[in-house]
Protein backbone atom coordinates (compact mmCIF):
# COMPACT_ATOMS: atom_id res chain seq x y z
CA UNK A 1 0.00 0.00 0.00
CA UNK A 2 1.47 3.76 -0.54
CA UNK A 3 0.38 6.33 1.94
CA UNK A 4 0.67 9.93 0.50
CA UNK A 5 2.16 12.87 2.78
CA UNK A 6 -1.66 13.84 3.54
CA UNK A 7 -1.86 10.61 5.45
CA UNK A 8 1.36 11.05 6.94
CA UNK A 9 1.11 13.79 8.68
CA UNK A 10 -1.87 14.61 9.64
CA UNK A 11 -4.92 11.83 10.77
CA UNK A 12 -8.44 13.40 11.37
CA UNK A 13 -10.75 11.98 14.06
CA UNK A 14 -14.46 13.30 15.61
CA UNK A 15 -14.70 13.44 19.28
CA UNK A 16 -17.70 14.89 20.86
CA UNK A 17 -18.46 16.36 17.25
CA UNK A 18 -14.47 18.17 18.09
CA UNK A 19 -12.48 17.25 15.46
CA UNK A 20 -9.29 15.95 16.46
CA UNK A 21 -6.24 16.26 14.33
CA UNK A 22 -3.12 14.15 15.30
CA UNK A 23 0.04 15.81 13.45
CA UNK A 24 3.33 13.63 12.78
CA UNK A 25 5.80 15.28 11.44
CA UNK A 26 7.29 19.07 10.35
CA UNK A 27 4.75 21.50 8.58
CA UNK A 28 5.71 23.75 5.48
CA UNK A 29 3.64 26.84 4.30
CA UNK A 30 2.19 24.58 1.66
CA UNK A 31 0.57 22.06 4.03
CA UNK A 32 -1.74 24.58 5.18
CA UNK A 33 -4.14 24.02 2.25
CA UNK A 34 -4.03 20.18 2.76
CA UNK A 35 -4.31 20.44 6.56
CA UNK A 36 -7.46 22.75 5.87
CA UNK A 37 -8.91 20.34 3.35
CA UNK A 38 -8.77 17.58 5.70
CA UNK A 39 -9.86 19.01 8.65
CA UNK A 40 -12.81 20.54 6.23
CA UNK A 41 -13.71 16.91 4.65
CA UNK A 42 -13.61 15.38 8.17
CA UNK A 43 -16.61 18.16 9.01
CA UNK A 44 -17.77 18.00 6.12
CA UNK A 45 -21.30 15.76 6.91
CA UNK A 46 -21.96 17.23 10.47
CA UNK A 47 -21.01 20.41 12.26
CA UNK A 48 -18.45 20.75 14.55
CA UNK A 49 -17.51 22.78 17.48
CA UNK A 50 -13.77 23.09 17.22
CA UNK A 51 -10.44 21.63 16.14
CA UNK A 52 -7.65 20.31 18.56
CA UNK A 53 -4.52 20.24 16.94
CA UNK A 54 -2.36 17.10 18.70
CA UNK A 55 1.50 18.15 18.57
CA UNK A 56 1.98 15.41 21.58
CA UNK A 57 4.26 13.91 18.56
CA UNK A 58 6.54 16.40 18.10
CA UNK A 59 9.40 16.89 20.03
CA UNK A 60 10.77 20.54 18.77
CA UNK A 61 9.52 22.35 16.10
CA UNK A 62 11.40 25.15 13.64
CA UNK A 63 10.03 28.85 12.57
CA UNK A 64 8.13 27.23 9.70
CA UNK A 65 6.33 24.17 11.10
CA UNK A 66 4.98 27.16 13.83
CA UNK A 67 4.02 29.67 10.85
CA UNK A 68 2.26 26.67 9.24
CA UNK A 69 -0.10 25.95 12.23
CA UNK A 70 -0.65 29.45 13.26
CA UNK A 71 -2.42 30.06 9.84
CA UNK A 72 -3.96 26.59 9.61
CA UNK A 73 -5.30 28.45 13.44
CA UNK A 74 -6.48 31.72 12.04
CA UNK A 75 -7.98 30.38 9.06
CA UNK A 76 -9.74 28.03 10.95
CA UNK A 77 -10.50 30.83 13.56
CA UNK A 78 -12.03 33.15 10.51
CA UNK A 79 -14.49 29.98 9.62
CA UNK A 80 -15.53 30.41 13.29
CA UNK A 81 -14.28 27.72 14.70
CA UNK A 82 -12.56 27.35 17.86
CA UNK A 83 -8.72 25.97 17.48
CA UNK A 84 -6.93 24.31 20.95
CA UNK A 85 -3.51 23.12 20.72
CA UNK A 86 -2.79 19.91 23.08
CA UNK A 87 -0.52 18.33 24.23
CA UNK A 88 2.76 20.48 23.96
CA UNK A 89 6.40 18.98 24.62
CA UNK A 90 8.71 20.80 26.38
CA UNK A 91 10.71 21.44 23.53
CA UNK A 92 8.04 22.57 21.38
CA UNK A 93 7.29 24.69 24.25
CA UNK A 94 10.38 26.25 24.84
CA UNK A 95 10.73 26.74 21.02
CA UNK A 96 7.85 28.90 20.51
CA UNK A 97 7.97 30.91 23.81
CA UNK A 98 8.91 34.05 21.68
CA UNK A 99 5.54 34.16 19.69
CA UNK A 100 3.02 34.05 22.60
CA UNK A 101 1.79 37.84 22.24
CA UNK A 102 1.04 36.30 18.67
CA UNK A 103 -0.57 33.06 19.92
CA UNK A 104 -2.74 35.30 22.14
CA UNK A 105 -3.86 37.01 19.32
CA UNK A 106 -5.02 34.13 17.32
CA UNK A 107 -6.80 33.12 20.52
CA UNK A 108 -6.24 29.78 20.35
CA UNK A 109 -5.89 27.44 23.51
CA UNK A 110 -3.32 25.11 25.01
CA UNK A 111 -4.41 22.03 26.97
CA UNK A 112 -2.61 19.31 28.25
CA UNK A 113 -4.85 16.12 27.62
CA UNK A 114 -7.45 16.04 24.77
CA UNK A 115 -10.23 15.72 27.48
CA UNK A 116 -9.23 18.87 28.59
CA UNK A 117 -9.16 20.29 25.09
CA UNK A 118 -12.94 19.12 24.40
CA UNK A 119 -14.22 20.20 27.52
CA UNK A 120 -12.72 24.09 27.14
CA UNK A 121 -14.30 24.31 23.43
CA UNK A 122 -17.76 22.94 24.99
CA UNK A 123 -17.79 25.42 27.51
CA UNK A 124 -17.14 27.84 25.10
CA UNK A 125 -19.63 27.11 22.81
CA UNK A 126 -21.94 26.77 26.16
CA UNK A 127 -21.36 30.49 26.52
CA UNK A 128 -21.68 31.35 23.09
CA UNK B 1 70.26 25.49 22.80
CA UNK B 2 69.75 28.64 22.34
CA UNK B 3 71.11 31.22 24.52
CA UNK B 4 69.51 33.65 26.86
CA UNK B 5 70.53 36.72 27.40
CA UNK B 6 72.13 36.94 30.82
CA UNK B 7 72.20 33.22 31.58
CA UNK B 8 75.06 30.74 30.89
CA UNK B 9 74.05 27.66 29.44
CA UNK B 10 75.30 26.25 33.03
CA UNK B 11 72.23 28.41 34.53
CA UNK B 12 69.98 28.00 31.62
CA UNK B 13 70.10 24.18 32.29
CA UNK B 14 69.87 25.10 36.34
CA UNK B 15 66.25 26.99 35.52
CA UNK B 16 65.33 23.79 33.61
CA UNK B 17 66.22 21.78 36.46
CA UNK B 18 64.07 24.10 39.19
CA UNK B 19 61.10 24.02 37.11
CA UNK B 20 58.41 21.87 38.93
CA UNK B 21 56.93 20.08 35.95
CA UNK B 22 58.72 17.68 34.17
CA UNK B 23 60.85 18.70 31.48
CA UNK B 24 62.30 16.35 28.59
CA UNK B 25 64.92 17.62 25.76
CA UNK B 26 65.66 15.94 22.69
CA UNK B 27 68.14 16.33 19.59
CA UNK B 28 67.59 16.71 16.33
CA UNK B 29 67.56 12.61 15.79
CA UNK B 30 64.56 12.25 18.55
CA UNK B 31 67.11 11.13 21.16
CA UNK B 32 67.13 12.15 25.09
CA UNK B 33 69.39 14.60 26.09
CA UNK B 34 68.05 15.77 29.04
CA UNK B 35 65.30 15.36 31.62
CA UNK B 36 64.88 17.20 35.18
CA UNK B 37 64.18 15.36 38.03
CA UNK B 38 60.79 16.08 38.35
CA UNK B 39 60.62 14.54 34.90
CA UNK B 40 62.25 11.58 36.11
CA UNK B 41 60.26 10.95 39.24
CA UNK B 42 56.89 11.54 37.19
CA UNK B 43 57.38 9.63 34.32
CA UNK B 44 59.16 7.09 36.91
CA UNK B 45 62.81 6.61 34.61
CA UNK B 46 65.92 7.17 35.52
CA UNK B 47 67.77 9.97 33.03
CA UNK B 48 71.28 7.90 33.09
CA UNK B 49 69.09 4.79 31.54
CA UNK B 50 66.99 6.20 28.70
CA UNK B 51 69.43 9.03 28.00
CA UNK B 52 70.78 8.92 24.32
CA UNK B 53 67.39 6.54 23.60
CA UNK B 54 64.87 8.00 21.04
CA UNK B 55 61.80 9.51 22.84
CA UNK B 56 59.82 7.10 20.74
CA UNK B 57 61.09 4.13 21.96
CA UNK B 58 60.93 5.19 25.53
CA UNK B 59 57.36 6.60 25.31
CA UNK B 60 55.64 4.33 22.89
CA UNK B 61 54.17 2.33 25.88
CA UNK B 62 53.08 5.48 27.75
CA UNK B 63 51.54 6.97 24.96
CA UNK B 64 49.73 4.24 23.36
CA UNK B 65 46.52 5.13 22.65
CA UNK B 66 47.07 9.15 21.36
CA UNK B 67 46.56 10.10 18.29
CA UNK B 68 48.52 13.33 18.73
CA UNK B 69 51.86 13.40 20.02
CA UNK B 70 52.99 17.08 20.39
CA UNK B 71 56.61 16.11 20.10
CA UNK B 72 56.14 14.41 17.42
CA UNK B 73 54.56 17.06 15.69
CA UNK B 74 57.10 19.96 17.05
CA UNK B 75 59.72 17.52 14.99
CA UNK B 76 57.54 17.27 11.81
CA UNK B 77 56.78 20.66 11.37
CA UNK B 78 59.02 22.39 13.41
CA UNK B 79 56.32 24.78 15.11
CA UNK B 80 54.94 24.90 18.46
CA UNK B 81 52.71 22.01 19.36
CA UNK B 82 50.35 21.58 22.32
CA UNK B 83 48.36 18.25 23.19
CA UNK B 84 45.97 16.98 25.44
CA UNK B 85 46.90 12.97 25.76
CA UNK B 86 46.77 9.91 28.10
CA UNK B 87 49.74 8.99 29.97
CA UNK B 88 49.61 5.07 30.72
CA UNK B 89 51.81 4.72 33.58
CA UNK B 90 51.46 1.56 36.33
CA UNK B 91 48.14 0.72 34.18
CA UNK B 92 46.74 3.70 35.30
CA UNK B 93 45.76 6.06 33.09
CA UNK B 94 46.34 9.93 33.71
CA UNK B 95 45.66 13.11 31.57
CA UNK B 96 48.27 15.52 30.92
CA UNK B 97 48.83 18.27 28.29
CA UNK B 98 52.10 18.79 26.60
CA UNK B 99 53.64 21.46 25.33
CA UNK B 100 56.68 20.99 23.01
CA UNK B 101 58.69 23.61 21.24
CA UNK B 102 61.55 23.45 18.74
CA UNK B 103 64.84 24.54 19.45
CA UNK B 104 66.12 26.85 17.41
CA UNK B 105 69.98 27.75 17.22
CA UNK B 106 70.89 31.40 17.00
CA UNK B 107 72.13 30.87 13.40
CA UNK B 108 69.06 29.19 12.52
CA UNK B 109 69.71 25.41 12.60
CA UNK B 110 66.98 23.00 14.39
CA UNK B 111 68.60 21.34 17.32
CA UNK B 112 65.77 19.38 19.35
CA UNK B 113 62.79 19.88 20.59
CA UNK B 114 61.31 21.18 24.38
CA UNK B 115 59.23 19.04 26.05
CA UNK B 116 56.98 20.41 28.76
CA UNK B 117 53.93 17.94 30.59
CA UNK B 118 51.22 18.96 32.68
CA UNK B 119 49.44 16.44 34.89
CA UNK B 120 46.26 17.46 34.56
CA UNK B 121 44.11 14.67 36.24
CA UNK B 122 43.96 16.56 38.94
CA UNK B 123 42.69 19.36 37.43
CA UNK B 124 40.01 17.56 35.45
CA UNK B 125 38.67 15.58 38.37
CA UNK B 126 37.94 18.92 40.58
CA UNK B 127 36.45 19.98 37.09
CA UNK B 128 34.37 16.78 37.03
CA UNK B 129 33.81 17.32 40.91
CA UNK B 130 32.81 21.00 40.66
CA UNK B 131 30.45 20.25 37.60
CA UNK B 132 28.87 17.59 39.41
CA UNK B 133 28.24 19.82 42.90
CA UNK B 134 26.67 22.37 40.69
CA UNK B 135 24.44 20.01 38.92
CA UNK B 136 23.25 18.96 42.38
CA UNK B 137 23.04 22.34 43.83
CA UNK B 138 20.94 22.99 41.00
CA UNK B 139 18.08 20.59 41.30
CA UNK B 140 18.24 21.23 44.73
CA UNK B 141 17.31 24.33 44.57
CA UNK B 142 14.37 23.54 42.11
CA UNK B 143 12.25 20.80 44.02
CA UNK B 144 9.32 20.52 42.02
CA UNK B 145 7.09 18.78 44.24
CA UNK B 146 3.80 16.65 43.28
CA UNK B 147 1.45 18.07 46.44
CA UNK B 148 -1.64 16.35 45.04
CA UNK B 149 -3.11 14.23 42.21
CA UNK B 150 -2.65 17.20 38.88
CA UNK B 151 -0.60 20.13 41.64
CA UNK B 152 3.02 20.72 41.43
CA UNK B 153 4.80 23.16 43.83
CA UNK B 154 8.56 24.71 43.26
CA UNK B 155 9.20 26.63 46.23
CA UNK B 156 11.74 29.06 45.21
CA UNK B 157 14.04 29.92 47.69
CA UNK B 158 17.32 32.43 47.37
CA UNK B 159 18.69 34.42 43.80
CA UNK B 160 16.88 34.06 40.38
CA UNK B 161 19.21 34.60 37.22
CA UNK B 162 18.96 33.68 34.26
CA UNK B 163 20.80 30.72 34.12
CA UNK B 164 18.92 29.59 37.50
CA UNK B 165 15.56 30.25 35.86
CA UNK B 166 16.48 28.33 32.67
CA UNK B 167 16.87 25.00 34.79
CA UNK B 168 13.88 25.94 36.30
CA UNK B 169 11.77 26.42 33.34
CA UNK B 170 12.95 22.97 31.92
CA UNK B 171 12.52 20.64 35.19
CA UNK B 172 8.68 22.47 35.84
CA UNK B 173 8.07 21.40 31.41
CA UNK B 174 9.90 18.14 31.83
CA UNK B 175 7.71 17.85 35.33
CA UNK B 176 4.47 18.77 33.66
CA UNK B 177 5.08 16.71 30.90
CA UNK B 178 5.75 13.57 33.23
CA UNK B 179 3.06 14.25 35.57
CA UNK B 180 -0.16 15.90 33.35
CA UNK B 181 -0.14 18.23 36.14
CA UNK B 182 -2.87 21.20 35.80
CA UNK B 183 -1.84 23.56 38.18
CA UNK B 184 2.06 24.45 39.42
CA UNK B 185 2.15 26.86 42.49
CA UNK B 186 5.46 28.92 42.06
CA UNK B 187 6.27 30.11 45.57
CA UNK B 188 8.39 33.22 45.93
CA UNK B 189 8.13 33.46 49.30
CA UNK B 190 12.21 32.94 49.89
CA UNK B 191 13.56 35.32 47.07
CA UNK B 192 14.66 38.55 48.09
CA UNK B 193 14.35 40.87 45.98
CA UNK B 194 12.37 40.67 42.58
CA UNK B 195 13.48 43.43 39.46
CA UNK B 196 12.96 43.77 35.86
CA UNK B 197 14.73 40.24 34.87
CA UNK B 198 13.94 38.49 37.43
CA UNK B 199 10.05 39.40 37.28
CA UNK B 200 10.76 38.57 33.55
CA UNK B 201 11.80 35.19 34.09
CA UNK B 202 8.99 34.82 36.38
CA UNK B 203 6.36 35.65 33.38
CA UNK B 204 8.33 33.62 31.03
CA UNK B 205 8.02 30.41 33.67
CA UNK B 206 4.21 31.09 33.36
CA UNK B 207 3.70 31.67 29.67
CA UNK B 208 5.34 28.29 29.16
CA UNK B 209 3.39 26.51 31.88
CA UNK B 210 -0.10 28.10 29.92
CA UNK B 211 1.46 26.50 26.57
CA UNK B 212 1.51 23.20 28.09
CA UNK B 213 -2.31 23.35 29.37
CA UNK B 214 -1.20 24.26 32.75
CA UNK B 215 -2.11 27.15 35.18
CA UNK B 216 0.61 28.88 36.95
CA UNK B 217 -0.02 30.38 40.24
CA UNK B 218 2.53 32.69 41.73
CA UNK B 219 2.35 32.65 45.37
CA UNK B 220 4.08 34.36 48.27
CA UNK B 221 4.40 38.10 46.86
CA UNK B 222 5.49 40.20 50.18
CA UNK B 223 4.33 43.99 50.15
CA UNK B 224 7.44 44.71 49.13
CA UNK B 225 8.44 42.98 46.34
CA UNK B 226 4.66 43.81 45.10
CA UNK B 227 5.74 47.26 45.58
CA UNK B 228 9.10 46.90 43.46
CA UNK B 229 6.86 44.92 40.55
CA UNK B 230 4.55 48.06 40.44
CA UNK B 231 7.58 50.83 40.98
CA UNK B 232 8.99 48.77 37.83
CA UNK B 233 6.20 49.07 35.67
CA UNK B 234 6.05 45.49 34.76
CA UNK B 235 2.71 43.59 33.92
CA UNK B 236 1.80 40.90 35.66
CA UNK B 237 -1.69 41.01 34.26
CA UNK B 238 -1.66 37.47 33.04
CA UNK B 239 -0.75 35.99 35.81
CA UNK B 240 -2.28 34.45 38.23
CA UNK B 241 -0.77 35.79 41.87
CA UNK B 242 -1.87 34.90 45.75
CA UNK B 243 -0.42 36.81 48.11
CA UNK B 244 -0.09 32.70 50.60
CA UNK B 245 0.82 29.63 49.97
CA UNK B 246 -2.33 28.72 51.52
CA UNK B 247 -4.57 30.88 48.48
CA UNK B 248 -2.75 29.39 46.14
CA UNK B 249 -3.41 25.68 47.07
CA UNK B 250 -7.07 26.65 47.56
CA UNK B 251 -6.94 28.60 43.98
CA UNK B 252 -5.16 25.43 42.44
CA UNK B 253 -8.09 23.17 44.34
CA UNK B 254 -10.48 25.12 42.94
CA UNK B 255 -8.82 25.04 39.10
CA UNK B 256 -8.98 21.06 40.02
CA UNK B 257 -12.30 20.75 40.88
CA UNK B 258 -11.75 19.85 44.36
CA UNK B 259 -12.41 21.29 47.64
CA UNK B 260 -10.69 20.86 51.05
CA UNK B 261 -13.76 20.34 53.57
CA UNK B 262 -14.02 20.80 57.47
CA UNK B 263 -15.02 17.17 58.64
CA UNK B 264 -15.91 18.16 61.84
CA UNK B 265 -18.85 20.52 60.76
CA UNK B 266 -19.82 18.33 57.60
CA UNK B 267 -19.17 15.06 59.39
CA UNK B 268 -17.01 12.37 58.71
CA UNK B 269 -16.29 11.75 54.84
Amino acid sequence: MILNNEHLLITTNIMDDVVVATLAGDLTEEDNDMIIQKIMKTAHNRPIDGVLIVLSSLQIIDVNSYKALSNVSRILKLLDIDVGWVGLQPGVTAAIMDYYEDMLEIDVSFNLTLEDGIKKIKSNRAIL
Amino acid sequence: MKKIEGLTLKEQSDVLKLIPAPVIVMNPVQEITFMNEEAEKYLELNFEDVKGERYETVFEEMYQDNEQIAVQNAFENKKQSKSKMTLFKNNVMQDVESYAKPIISESGEFEGVIELIFDTSDVLSRWKKLFDQTKTIQKMSTPTIKLWDQILLLPVVGVIDSERAQFMMENILNKISETFSKVIILDIQGVAAVDTAVANHLIKITIATNLMGCECILSGISPSVAQAIIQLGISMANVNTKANLSDALSEAYRLINKKVVDVERHGSL
